[in-house]
């Protein structure tokens, strides 16, 4: 159980890193202020910051960018938000992050990343450096770009990352999210992705409610308030120089939506920020599909323009930062003044209301960085609005990874930490995250609960007693860990105010040690959050603690850890602590906390300690041991084991406590920077927690014994130790998960290569270790383990599935390995396109057939039941992936063979210039066409259809394709509905100029090789009609006597859809065509694949030998098996297949070859030797 | 426009009916309506039963039945006569075939005849196949008498109605009456069950488990 357990914390750690980066953005936000805005992060940042704290600088940054997701984790990760605003830049930073962990960040935010590295080399050039070398390991390139993120992923090479499965992940998140969240839900729509739902849990939101009590309560949320203030920002008919005019005397994130009266859909204008030279708006389209819409180039779907806005008014996505309402409307609580803003309409932008708070708006919005300490105000003000919309909304479109994680905490929040609600946003986050990891963590509470819960008050003493005793250092350290912990909060806060910072980092510490407390106690109540009312900073601190609190809390381990680190586990802790501090100073601050030789030295290993520190937290309890061998860290880990052993969740609070503890015991000077780092412990701890309950259901139920995670954990960092660095224990820490990412795996090795040096304190997963690299890692390895574990048990199975076919010491696996080699021999045989590919189907089926019935297969299924279509389903695209995409090649070569040898190839490329050269109207075209850019696009899509291995896939991107034809032909006269006499031409025409030869071999391979069970429907229509679009291209100019024309295709048509109708038929009863290897003269050499049934005699076997070795004397040869070095020569009648069947599954395994040799028959007598039962493969079909 | 008939009722009723599956291929020349007239038809369903298609050009669309619910896959094809050699590819394998005309326009009634025989020649022996005299609000303008038109649907076999899509006359009424002519039992049509495996249908895996190796 504790391993299960540690593997779902493990797991969860990912999660609750994810969440507490989310947090941390929040707390980022709320202590952002130093930052301008939109500096180009690394510029910009650089050593202002990081003096201060260097993740709250990131963090600002982030917020200044509007990402909000990923602060808490890494401040690098925030760099890397930031870098989204900052530009290109950035994107040379990007190597060092991944390595520090900034993979998580990555994770998070997939436009991020780039600053990311930024931060490090940030971190590394204020700090000297503390990180080794490795932290360079990480991954160069990447685009900021969505798309960007998508390829890095795939070339980290998980394909977890890959968007769908990112979706799949978030999905799983969400779901985990669900219980506590009970609304929330997400799903699918086409390649969008719609998360909604109310996030909230209740324990989440009374904390919620509670800390922000002090806060300006806006009764609206941003929603409402939206739609209620919809004349002011809907301009539908406003012209574009209107627009533009009136944005540029806002600050940035103000927007209009106005339409585009050409393209007849809406547009986003919003307001850039300054920076960028003149004034600048920048126009999104705002693309509408059936009844969702959505902006273009985002995949997140809404149901209305209010729902979009107010997401984006929450999560920038892929705008460079949030938006905003103008700080009038946002400061509005009353129907009354919405109204009167309202009926202002567009004047409203003129009007008095507008400029009066325009000067405010500035500061809390846009200038998160600049105003920080005035944002902290607005900040806070608009956390709350943003929180409290969270808490009323009941929908909510977050944004995967950020948003998931918010939405546990407090999706808006992130948004909100823009808006500078730094200590609100902290807190809220942490309160909806807290929430979530109270369930885990009180196992972990209850573990340490005695000590911790109690303690956690006790931990908020001995936080605040480690802190307080070192005042100076506690300051710094419980500043730096605060920050930390509170990151955004503190960080917020103190960033600016570092130095009030560290006095209210001091408190802040307290506090969070209160909040720690008050979390544990409370747990998600309010109590935390009154304290952290009482000072913003405070309340940053008390988010922060809140957060860490409730995310620690789950109560005890939040507390726990929080304050376990503090007080629960004070004694053990308290030595431990100060280690661990910094090691999260290290790695939170290491640049900064070098500073202090002995710091530094401890962060050489800080990086590792702090890696190991956090991982210690996570897996004090487990890995606690391991660390205390090692270093400083070793007996911070020892203590920190201890307490870990308490709780994981503790160890991420101790982790920030102790880190805080370090940092003041080391350098008290700093107490700034600790703050930022603390609080990204913090809300990791807390997301942590959350994270372990939702993150992974079963990993919560897991989770729920923190220790228990912790204490496998440690087995898994104390190897991680050994082997790797910290940054292995940090994998190890998602280990846990590490078994998901065996699954996967792609994740851990990522995280591996960031976080190696850090393996030595890393052992232990203290969550704010994995929060912070961990983060990287388990963001992948999180992922990965989401993927396997949410996503669904299908593609679990599928990947079962597609091992097995690897697996060439399977039964099946052998199978698909002859099959393949088979196809290839014979692939240049056929004469037609179409023989060829049926025979591919034809084997696909049968291994389909093969595997169904298998007892293989029982050993892959769970215990779910699958219905039989759909286990058929799965196993197709199993099969699509391990047998068409290795073929895909090939396949394609020998079409093109086939074609050009039939001339449909040059008969093509000659009826394309002819085409090309005829009008529109000869087409028969009556509506628009796409123009260039469009045509670009429709261009892209084909050769990435082209790129496709999978029929269905192909299919899918078809019809995007023939989608966003359509989409051209209504640009004239929208709203339109066009059949099939305007669509043909149209496509004629489209097709007519992309590359034809391609897309001749595409529609050909998707049309045989594609699952004949596969419910067509629309994809075979366009199919179709695609087909036919290149027939009568193909036959263009000679082809006026229609009929001539349609003959053939009939035909062909015709057959196609015969064999899909025989083809299910087949389907279930066939028999499987097996394969033989056949070597000749000795075994081994020169191998042959022949196609074998069950029926297949070895004379028949022989026959095709003679015929495949061109032998000249076929009496001289026989077929023999060659077994335990004798050659056994067959009878003519055996069963070459049974014999194969039986050896295959001989137990012991032996090995055999069937050798065609010279010789002659076996005595006829000799009945087949044992046509051993019949080979599973027969038996199963 | 009659009324709805109980085949277009809530999908709410559909009592886990049989679901039968038919694919329907639109013919005619061009711009007499077709993509009109089934959109009109499409349009005037209950949403649950309407599968979102990218484009007009397919449209799915189920009604009720009594007991079955009978879902059309709905292929519209282009009208223009250089396209017409690809006609084949699309009512090939239909179970029933719309084919339109124009009551303004008696050429069109005369590419309608053609298409009929075409089909009667060529398309699947089974196939049910409607005349729709479209366009039938403009009565003054009209060049196709009824009378000529019901006559030579009678001599062919065929469902005739004068519809109007901009009306809705005589929309529903027309996919109903295909509906009800269309074969049930899919049991009786396995080349049904089997392309469309969507459907329920009874259990192609019976039929299929016979023929192996078949190609």
């Amino acid at each position: 159980m504790y391993k299960s357990w540690k593997t779902v914390s493990a797991v969860h750690d990912g999660t609750s890193a994810v969440q507490e980066e989310a947090k941390g953005l929040h707390g980022v936000r709320l202590g952002t202020v130093s930052c301008p805005p939109h500096k180009p992060a690394a510029t910009n940042y650089t050593a202002d910051i990081f003096p201060l704290c260097k993740n709250a600088p990131l963090q600002s940054h982030i917020h200044g960018a509007g990402i909000g997701l990923a602060g808490r984790r890494n401040r690098v990760t925030v760099a890397s938000w930031d870098f989204s605003c900052a530009g290109a830049q950035s994107r040379d930073f990007s190597v060092g992050l991944r390595a520090a962990g900034l993979s998580v960040a990555l994770q998070l935010a997939p436009w991020d990343r780039v600053e990311i590295v930024d931060l490090q080399r940030r971190m590394s050039t204020a700090k000297q450096t503390q990180r080794p070398a490795h932290y360079l390991t990480g991954h160069r390139s990447h685009s900021p770009s969505k798309r960007g993120f998508r390829e890095r992923l795939n070339w980290q090479g998980k394909d977890v990352l890959l968007f769908g499965e990112w979706r799949s992940w978030i999905g799983g998140c969400l779901s985990r999210a669900q219980p506590r969240d009970d609304k929330s839900s997400c799903y699918h729509s086409g390649n969008r992705t719609i998360f909604r739902g109310d996030r909230r849990a209740p324990l989440t939101d009374q904390t919620w409610n509670q800390a922000h009590i002090s806060l300006p309560t806006h009764p609206l949320t941003i929603l409402e308030k939206l739609i209620k203030t919809c004349p002011v920002w809907l301009q539908l008919g406003m012209a574009p120089e209107r627009a533009s005019g009136t944005l540029q005397r806002e600050g940035p994130g103000i927007f209009l939506v106005r339409k585009n009266t050409s393209l007849k859909s809406m547009v986003l204008s919003v307001r850039l920020s300054d920076q960028e030279g003149a004034p600048q708006v920048q126009d999104l389209l705002i693309k509408e599909e059936k009844s969702l819409m959505y902006l273009e180039g985002s995949v997140l779907v809404f149901d209305d323009i209010f729902k979009l806005i107010a997401f984006y008014c929450v999560s920038r996505d892929i705008l460079p930062f949030t938006l905003r309402l103008p700080q009038a409307i946002t400061q509005a609580t009353k129907y009354e003044d919405m109204d009167t803003i309202s009926n202002l309409g567009s004047g409203f932008w003129t009007s008095s209301l507008n400029r009066c708070s325009e000067e405010g708006r500035g500061c809390s919005r846009r200038a998160d960085p600049r105003s920080q300490g005035h944002d902290h105000d607005h900040a806070h003000h608009c956390s709350c609005e943003i929180e409290l919309s969270m808490g009323n909304d009941r929908l909510w479109y977050v944004n995967p990874i950020f948003i998931e994680e918010y939405c546990g905490s407090q999706p808006q929040a992130a948004p909100i930490s823009r808006s500078q609600s730094l200590t609100t946003p902290g807190q809220a986050g942490p309160k909806y995250k807290r929430p979530p990891p109270l369930p885990p963590r009180p196992h972990t509470s209850e573990e340490l609960s005695p000590a911790t819960k109690q303690a956690k008050d006790p931990v908020g003493g001995t936080a605040l007693p480690i802190i307080a005793p070192a005042p100076p250092s506690p300051t710094s350290t419980a500043a730096t860990k605060q920050e930390v912990d509170s990151n955004g909060v503190d960080v917020l806060a103190q960033p600016p105010q570092s130095q009030q910072g560290s006095s209210d980092e001091a408190c802040v510490s307290a506090q969070l040690l209160a909040c720690s407390t008050e979390g544990t106690d409370p747990a998600a109540q309010p109590p935390q959050g009154s304290s952290d009312r009482a000072c913003p900073s405070a309340q940053l601190s008390a988010c922060s603690s809140e957060e860490t609190g409730p995310v620690a809390q789950p109560p005890q381990k939040n507390s726990a850890r929080a304050c376990p680190s503090a007080q629960p586990q004070p004694q053990r802790r308290i030595p431990p602590v100060p280690p661990r501090c910094r090691p999260s100073k290290k790695q939170l601050e290491e640049p900064a906390i070098e500073e202090e030789g002995t710091v530094t030295k401890e962060e050489g290993g800080q990086d590792t300690v702090a890696v190991a520190t956090l991982i210690c937290f996570d897996d004090l309890p487990e890995a606690e041991l391991p660390p205390a061998g090692e270093e400083g860290a070793l007996q911070e880990e020892s203590i920190v084991p201890s307490l870990a052993g308490s709780v994981s969740m503790t160890t991420t609070t101790t982790t920030t406590t102790t880190t805080t503890n370090p940092d003041a015991s080391k350098s008290p000077a700093r107490p700034k920077k600790p703050p930022p780092v603390p609080p990204p412990r913090k809300k990791r701890p807390s997301q942590l927690g959350h994270g372990e309950p939702e993150g992974d259901p079963v990993e919560t139920t897991d989770s729920a014994p923190p220790q228990t995670s912790s204490t496998p954990t440690p087995t898994r960092r104390s190897i991680s130790a050994g082997d790797h660095k910290g940054a292995d224990v940090s994998l190890y820490s998602p280990e846990g998960r590490g078994a998901l990412l065996d699954h996967d795996s792609y994740s851990t090795s990522s995280a591996e290569e960031e976080a190696p040096a850090v393996a030595l304190v890393t052992v232990r997963r203290s969550p704010t270790v994995i929060l912070d690299r961990a983060k990287q890692r388990l963001s992948m390895v999180n992922l990965t383990n989401v993927f396997t574990g949410f996503m669904s048990a299908d593609r679990k199975l599928k990947k079962r599935v597609v091992e097995l076919a690897r697996d060439g010491d399977s039964y099946f696996g052998s199978l698909v390995r002859d099959y393949r080699a088979f196809t290839l021999e014979t692939m240049r045989k056929h004469a037609s396109s179409t023989e060829m590919l049926q025979e591919i189907r034809l084997m696909m089926t049968q291994l389909k057939c093969y595997l169904v019935q298998s007892a293989e297969l029982q050993t892959l299924v769970e215990p779910t039941v699958y219905p039989e279509e759909k286990l058929e389903a799965i196993i197709e695209s199993a099969l699509c992936k391990s047998v068409l995409k290795p073929l895909r090649d090939a396949v394609y070569s020998g079409l093109r063979d086939i074609h050009t040898r039939d001339e449909s190839l040059r008969k093509l490329e000659e009826n394309q210039q002819v085409v090309l050269g005829t009008t529109t109207t000869e087409l028969g075209i009556t509506t628009s066409v796409p123009e260039a850019p469009v045509m670009e696009k429709i261009q892209l899509k084909l050769a990435s259809l082209h790129k496709e291995y999978s029929p269905e896939k192909k299919i899918a991107v078809l019809l995007k394709t023939c989608k966003i034809i359509y989409e051209a032909m209504s640009v004239g006269c929208p709203g339109k509905p066009h059949g099939a006499d305007d669509f043909l031409p149209v496509l004629m025409y489209v097709v007519a100029r992309s590359n034809m030869v391609a897309l001749l071999l595409d529609v050909e391979y998707m049309m045989e090789l594609m699952d004949p069970a596969l419910q067509l429907g629309e994809g075979s229509y366009y199919l179709t009609t695609t087909y036919g679009a290149l027939e009568h291209l193909k036959n263009y100019g000679r082809l006026e006597e229609p009929q001539q024309l349609s003959l053939e295709i009939q035909d062909s048509i015709h057959r196609w859809e015969r064999r899909r109708t025989l083809n299910k038929a087949r389907l279930s009863g066939t028999c499987v065509q097996d394969f033989i290897n056949v070597s000749f003269l000795e075994a081994g050499s020169n191998t042959k694949t022949l196609g074998a049934r069950r029926d297949t005699t070895a004379k028949d076997l022989c026959l095709q030998c003679a015929e495949k070795f061109e032998v000249l004397e076929p009496e001289s040869y026989t077929l023999c098996v060659l077994l335990d070095g004798q050659y056994r020569p067959l009878a003519p009648s055996e069963l070459p297949l049974s014999i194969k069947s039986s050896l295959h599954h001989s137990e012991p395994r032996r090995e055999y070859f069937f050798v065609y040799r010279p010789g002659s028959w076996a005595m006829e007598a000799t009945p087949p030797p044992q046509p051993p039962p019949t080979p599973p493969p027969d038996s199963l079909i | 426009m009659a009324s709805r008939g109980g085949s277009a009722r809530p999908n709410g009723s559909l009592p886990q009916t049989k679901i039968c599956q038919f694919k329907l291929v639109l013919l005619g020349d061009m711009a007499v309506g077709k993509s009109s007239l089934v959109l009109r038809f499409v349009k005037g369903q209950f949403d649950e039963f309407q599968e979102t298609t990218i484009g007009a050009a397919f449209l799915a669309q189920s009604v009720c039945l009594d007991d079955t619910t009978v879902k059309f896959e709905i292929w519209d094809t282009a009208g223009q006569e250089r396209y017409h050699s690809l006609a084949p590819m699309y009512y090939r394998g239909a179970q029933a075939a719309i084919v339109v005309f124009d009551i303004t326009k008696p050429e069109t009634f005369e590419r309608a005849k053609a298409w009929v025989k075409e089909l009667q020649r060529q398309a699947s022996p089974n196939i049910v196949i409607a005349l729709a005299g479209n366009k039938a609000d403009l009565a003054d303008k009209r060049m196709v008498e009824y009378e000529e038109a019901q006559t030579y649907a009678e001599d062919t076999g065929l469902l005739f109605m004068e519809t109007s899509a901009k009306t809705a006359m005589n929309v529903n009424e027309l996919f109903l009456a295909i509906a009800k002519k269309m074969p049930k039992t899919d049991t009786q049509n396995p080349t049904h069950a089997a392309r469309h495996r969507g459907v329920n249908l009874q259990d192609p895996d019976a039929q299929s488990t016979r023929g192996c190796c078949g190609n």
